[in-house]
């Protein structure tokens, strides 16, 4: 599939993964991603018909339900840039 | 024996030294110390050195050889081992060489660090990768470059290119990587030692900084075939904490045969890996292997394996894609950077700005871009079908030989700064090493020599079907008792 990279595609697609990019990186980027997908547009010549990609019979491994000891509530709150009250803390996202 | 026999010391030969009491722990630990001290600053390959944590870890080995305690019968005991830092350590800093992670110090250690340490291993810092493990020349560290000891104005290669300079200047005895495409074959090959990457699955990712998760393989990195033999059967095994991590038994490995193993070993050679881009000196140093492998009894079978020309690309949607996902763990909520904003959403994108570089930048782009609406089926979709293409290969290949040998690299360390600017000649570095991650399918680098016009290492490339790690390891033994192990570089 041809695709044309241009910046205000990076900026949507960057915007989809919650990151910020500075007009310097933008530019630049839209060249190599271009060259980048232009390379991977090959795989639309590649003859995949006999694949099916669900056919393998695959077993997904269950744990028992038991509990068991993992990292300690402070241990995990410790790297955390803000916590309060045992709880990580973020700016507020819910309208009062 | 004098600090200058104890740097030509291997794994084995320390874990002699050790056991026989012919050197204790701590002076095997001051000897790699001493030695990065002194060659470290035109080396770079650690981002941390923890002097304090080894030497501690080394008395507590020489205590428990006095008192006859089990840690000092474990394999390793005595083994200086460097960790790449995208490897958890319990209270040792852990950045993944990345500012987003520049203060994290994990409460855990990696399931792999954590079998090294009951074999006696002693860890001695965590070595320098590209950032996320996104990279083929350790240049996109967030902190420094790392710098080839055969030639410090060349790569080590990447993304575990710390830790192959690590063994490579002896600074450590073997040293651990995670190899996702080629990340410690091809380090390996840059830097003229053994690395392997066992099947995926054999060893638990757990406390590996995810990157691509159907792909990500903890590996390690020694000297000869032997030492990164003892190290694949320290940490491959069972892991409950994940769920990927296969529970089937790990086989011993035995070596005892030699160059013996490949009389009638039918050795796959195949035409895809041998065309246009690779190096004078890649080709004629693997095909010097190959001929003496030939001498030696091994039937050489040419083979195709048509899907080859498309791993990069398939690669470069995949992994990408799995890293997009994988990286949105990394907000400013729970752990590393936090970047403030105004409301939640500002926060995110500005964390994840500052806090990522710009290959990871590129890739969460190029991976989000493939699983966008509209975008899915023609992009990952396509690409996992060319995946089991390319397992396929493999699956055929292996009907016929029982290895398939190649290069590791088309080329031999490379400058640093000669790719930085164009990401997809850098990609375009892992096109041996790639196929093999995509299939899943264990793979070995060994030293096939020097190149004649470049003085520098060439790798040979090993692999094996899924789970045959102890055939790999013992053509791979084979083969290295054959061409003879590299003297590795003075540093002097």
């Amino acid at each position: 599939m041809a695709i044309e990279v241009t910046p205000a595609r990076v900026r949507a697609t960057a915007d989809l993964a919650r990151l910020d990019l500075r007009d310097d990186e933008v530019g630049p980027f839209v060249g190599q991603l271009q060259k980048i997908l232009d390379h991977i547009a090959a795989l639309d010549g590649v003859d995949t018909s006999s694949v099916d990609l669900y056919a393998a019979e695959r077993v997904c491994p269950l744990h028992d339900d038991a509990p068991r000891e993992g990292v300690r509530r402070e241990e995990a709150l410790a790297q955390a840039p803000r916590v309060d009250h045992g709880a990580f803390v973020v700016p507020q996202f819910v309208e009062e | 024996m004098s600090s200058h026999d104890l740097s030509s010391l291997d794994a084995a030969g320390a874990a002699r030294a050790f056991r026989s009491r012919e050197l204790s722990a701590v002076e095997i630990t001051r000897a790699a110390l001493d030695r990065i001290a002194r060659h470290e600053p035109s080396i770079g390959a650690f981002l941390r050195v923890d002097a304090e944590g080894a030497l501690a870890t080394a008395t507590a080995l020489d205590a428990a050889l006095a008192a006859g305690d089990a840690l000092a019968k474990g394999s390793l005991a005595g083994v200086v081992v460097a960790v790449k830092d995208a490897l958890c350590t319990r209270g040792l800093r852990t950045t993944c060489a990345s500012k987003m992670l520049e203060h994290y110090v994990p409460p855990y250690d990696a399931w792999s660090v954590a079998r090294l340490r009951a074999a006696g291993a002693i860890v001695v810092g965590k070595t320098n990768m590209d950032e996320f493990a996104m990279g083929s020349s350790t240049e996109n560290s967030a902190y420094q470059l790392t710098r080839n000891p055969w030639d410090r104005a060349r790569t080590p290669g990447g993304s575990s290119g710390g830790s192959a300079a690590a063994v490579a200047a002896r600074f450590a005895h073997a040293a651990l990587g995670s190899d996702t495409g080629g990340s410690v074959r091809q380090p390996a090959a840059l830097t003229g030692v053994v690395g392997l990457k066992p099947t995926w699955g054999r060893v638990s990712r757990y406390g590996l900084v995810a990157f691509a998760s159907s792909l990500d393989v903890v590996s390690p990195f020694a000297a000869s075939v032997a030492d990164a033999s003892a190290l694949y059967e320290a940490v491959a095994g069972y892991d409950p904490h994940d769920s990927t991590c296969v529970d089937r038994p790990v086989e011993r490995v035995d070596l005892a045969r030699g160059a013996d193993v490949l009389r009638g070993l039918r050795v796959g050679v195949p035409r895809e890996y041998f065309g246009a881009g690779l190096d004078a000196d890649v080709a004629a140093g693997v095909r010097a292997a190959l001929d003496k492998m030939a001498a030696a009894g091994a039937e050489l079978v040419e083979l195709s394996m048509p899907h080859t020309e498309h791993a990069v690309a398939t690669y470069y949607v995949l992994a990408p894609a799995e890293a997009s996902s994988n990286l949105a763990r990394f907000d400013g909520v729970r752990y590393g950077l936090r970047v403030p904003g105004d409301n939640l959403r500002a926060m995110y994108g500005a964390t994840r700005e500052r806090g990522f570089g710009p290959e990871v930048k590129r890739r969460i782009v190029l991976g989000t871009f493939a699983l966008s609406a509209g975008y899915y089926d023609a992009f990952y979709g396509k690409a996992q079908r060319v995946r089991a293409l390319i397992a396929r290969d493999f699956t055929e290949a292996f009907a016929k030989v029982d290895v398939i040998a190649t290069p590791t690299s088309p080329t031999v360390a490379f400058k640093l700064g000669e790719r930085v600017d164009d990401p997809l000649a850098m990609y375009l570095a892992d096109v041996c090493t790639l196929p093999a991650s995509l299939a899943g399918v264990p793979a070995l680098s060994l030293p096939a020599g020097l190149g004649a016009s470049s003085g520098l290492p060439v790798g040979l490339q090993l692999i094996a079907p899924a789970f045959e790690e102890p055939r790999l390891l013992a053509v791979a033994q084979g083969v290295e008792q054959l061409l003879g192990r590299l003297n590795l570089p003075s540093l002097s």
